[in-house]
């Protein structure tokens, strides 16, 4: 497993799940103790799997909080522009359905290629690109960027 | 994480570099302060396992110097250092991962995430000989760091170095010697006074003070100049 | 939105998680892991990566001279070959100590390869590509050459291991570090030496017996060099 590759990737599929920094860091390591007290074939979908569990397990644990909160969201740089961004990259990606985001992430925010998709969903890869352009377009709508 | 140095002795025809030192480090930096030709090249490289002692050994958590479990932890920046002259700084540190045993995938990552620690990702593709002599110890101290080592040595780091560059240099060994045993050579008191958790000076291949430097002792700058000028 | 966009907008506001964690995490992982140990074929191919091409144009041209059926029956193609490998082996061996004479031993000794493990695979492969060069083209030479398997194989061998021996002895030296053309020039004198003096005296009049002989030791000779070469980890410089 390329633990530097798939470190990084992790810790962001469950950031935008979590929404929290230092919670997204303990799972990602988490995610990653289990996964190597484990052995099978196809290593990155398993990751990507027990990652995904644990979010669940997570959601479970804490109540959910409502983005109409003053909770600031915790971030790298505490700028005020990237924390407006963040924000409305937030809101933007919890208007989108639970698959939409799914594919973006991977997509987008870990660089992964179609085919890898296609595998780590189980979803064709005609689909992924289909589904991707729709949930691209949806998004940019979500942001406000309509026009480019 | 221990590093035990036991009787080290290096002769070289009839010179002797390293007189019989023993000591053991933990993590924290370790300054190694002495004038050139005291010994201090001669020990680095002994502990990275490049030279072979004439006698004596070193080990580190039990593991030999000579053995791949030992490279495998090991990040070392040598007082001088090539490059093939055709390398672009990011093929400098790919080579060098390959080297180390990463994957392709994790090479490229590590690189990235290598180049932006030491500021130098708007330089990334232009070829190191292009590099200014800062330039080129920041790759080198990145290099060293590719494994992310659990005994790091660097020979005389801060050497061509600006003053801008050296603070930046500074934080960032202190934070690694939060976590690893940092040995770091020079012969500028300032670069070490702050950081070091312990100092030790060598002259003509043997220790003449090993300990934590304090303001009781008086001024570094001063015992260092009456010792070694 | 480009795809660019939506790229750095996602990856930019998940932050990037703390590096002293991850680097402590890593570390621990590692611990718990055996030191993954590398193949020698793993080995082998990364440095394969960074032999430059013209090592392998240098063994193709001289291929490619040994097949060729000359128009002109009268080219001696032996010689023509024979006069080359001085330069292929000057060639191969500036390449294989390279590392070494651009300063990059130090920094290769600390890695899980080591420099000597990289030099063996870059020594290994280069030599390897030369033999079966060598071997190939003395098959394609020797129904031309006119003369029988031993003197074919002395015209290519001998001043191959002559240039590469003393590359490597020459390299040993701090000038020769330094300098790493010296294999060039060494490749040039003895292919001088080759075509005014020993050339004629190898075709023609010495007995296979002593041809064999010279061979042999020149290949006991050319394996010490190269065991001496790998080990040689210590410089007495300081």
């Amino acid at each position: 497993m390329d633990i530097e590759t798939y470190y990084d990737k992790i810790y962001r599929y469950i950031y935008y799940r979590v929404h929290d920094r230092s919670i997204a860091e303990d799972l990602t390591q988490e995610a990653f103790l289990r996964f190597l007290g484990s052995s099978g074939n196809e290593p990155e979908r398993y990751l990507y799997t027990i990652a995904k569990n644990l979010c669940i397990d997570e959601y479970r644990r804490i109540k959910p909080v409502s983005l109409d909160s003053e909770e600031v969201p915790d971030l790298p740089d505490n700028s005020a522009d990237s924390l407006v961004k963040s924000l409305e990259v937030r809101q933007a990606l919890e208007k989108l359905s639970e698959e939409d985001r799914e594919l973006l992430i991977l997509r987008y925010a870990n660089d992964e290629p179609i085919k890898e998709i296609s595998r780590l969903t189980g979803i064709s890869r005609f689909a992924v690109y289909r589904r991707l352009k729709e949930a691209k377009s949806r998004l940019t709508k979500a942001l406000g960027k309509e026009t480019i | 994480m221990e590093l035990v140095a036991d009787r080290l002795t290096k002769q070289y025809d009839n010179k002797i570099a390293v007189d019989r030192l023993s000591f053991t480090l933990k993590p924290g930096v370790t300054g190694l302060l002495g004038a050139n030709g005291a010994g201090k090249t001669t020990l680095m490289r002994m502990i990275t396992g490049i030279l072979s002692p004439t006698s004596g050994e070193i080990t580190y958590d039990g593991k030999e110097v000579k053995s791949e479990e030992y490279r495998n932890i090991l990040g070392f920046l040598p007082q001088d250092f090539g490059y093939y002259p055709e390398f672009t700084g990011k093929e400098f540190l790919m080579y060098f991962c390959a080297l180390k045993g990463l994957s392709k995938k994790d090479a490229k990552v590590r690189t990235s995430e290598l180049l932006k620690m030491v500021v130098l990702e708007d330089v990334a593709n232009k070829k190191v000989r292009k590099y200014s002599g800062g330039m080129k110890q920041r790759l080198g101290i990145a290099q060293a760091l590719i494994n992310r080592p659990e005994v790091l040595i660097l020979d005389e780091p801060t050497a061509g170095l600006d003053p801008k560059e050296r603070v930046r240099f500074r934080n960032l060994i202190e934070e690694l010697g939060k976590e690893s045993i940092v040995l770091l050579s020079t012969h500028i008191v300032s670069d070490i006074e702050n950081i070091a958790d312990r100092l030790i000076m060598m002259r003509s291949g043997r220790i003449i003070w090993d300990g934590k430097w304090t303001e009781e002792n008086g001024s570094l700058e001063e015992f260092y100049l009456k010792e070694f000028e | 939105m480009r795809d660019q966009d939506i790229r750095e907008l996602l990856q930019s506001s998940a932050g990037t998680p703390d590096a002293k964690s991850k680097d402590r995490f890593l570390r621990e992982i590692r611990k718990r892991q055996d030191t993954n140990r590398m193949s020698f074929i793993r080995i082998l191919l990364i440095q394969f990566r960074y032999i430059r091409k013209r090592v392998w144009l240098a063994s193709l041209l001289i291929l490619i001279l040994s097949l060729t059926v000359t128009i002109d029956l009268s080219f001696d193609r032996l010689t023509a070959v024979s006069d080359l490998m001085p330069f292929l082996a000057g060639l191969g061996m500036l390449e294989a100590l390279r590392a070494d004479m651009h300063g990059m031993k130090e920094l290769e000794s600390v890695t899980l390869i080591s420099a000597k493990g990289a030099l063996f695979a870059k020594t290994a492969l280069i030599g390897a590509s030369h033999l079966i060069t060598m071997l190939v083209s003395s098959i394609f030479l020797f129904p031309s050459a006119a003369s029988d398997i031993t003197t074919v194989a002395a015209m290519l061998l001998i001043p191959y291991t002559v240039t590469s021996i003393l590359c490597m002895e020459v390299e040993r030296t701090r000038f020769g570090r330094e300098n790493g053309y010296c294999c060039l020039v060494i490749a040039f004198l003895v292919f001088g030496t080759f075509r005014m003096m020993l050339h004629s005296n190898i075709s023609a009049g010495t007995a296979p017996g002593t041809l064999m002989l010279i061979m042999a030791a020149l290949i006991v000779l050319e394996i010490y060099e190269l065991k001496k070469t790998m080990r040689s980890e210590e410089y007495a410089w300081n």
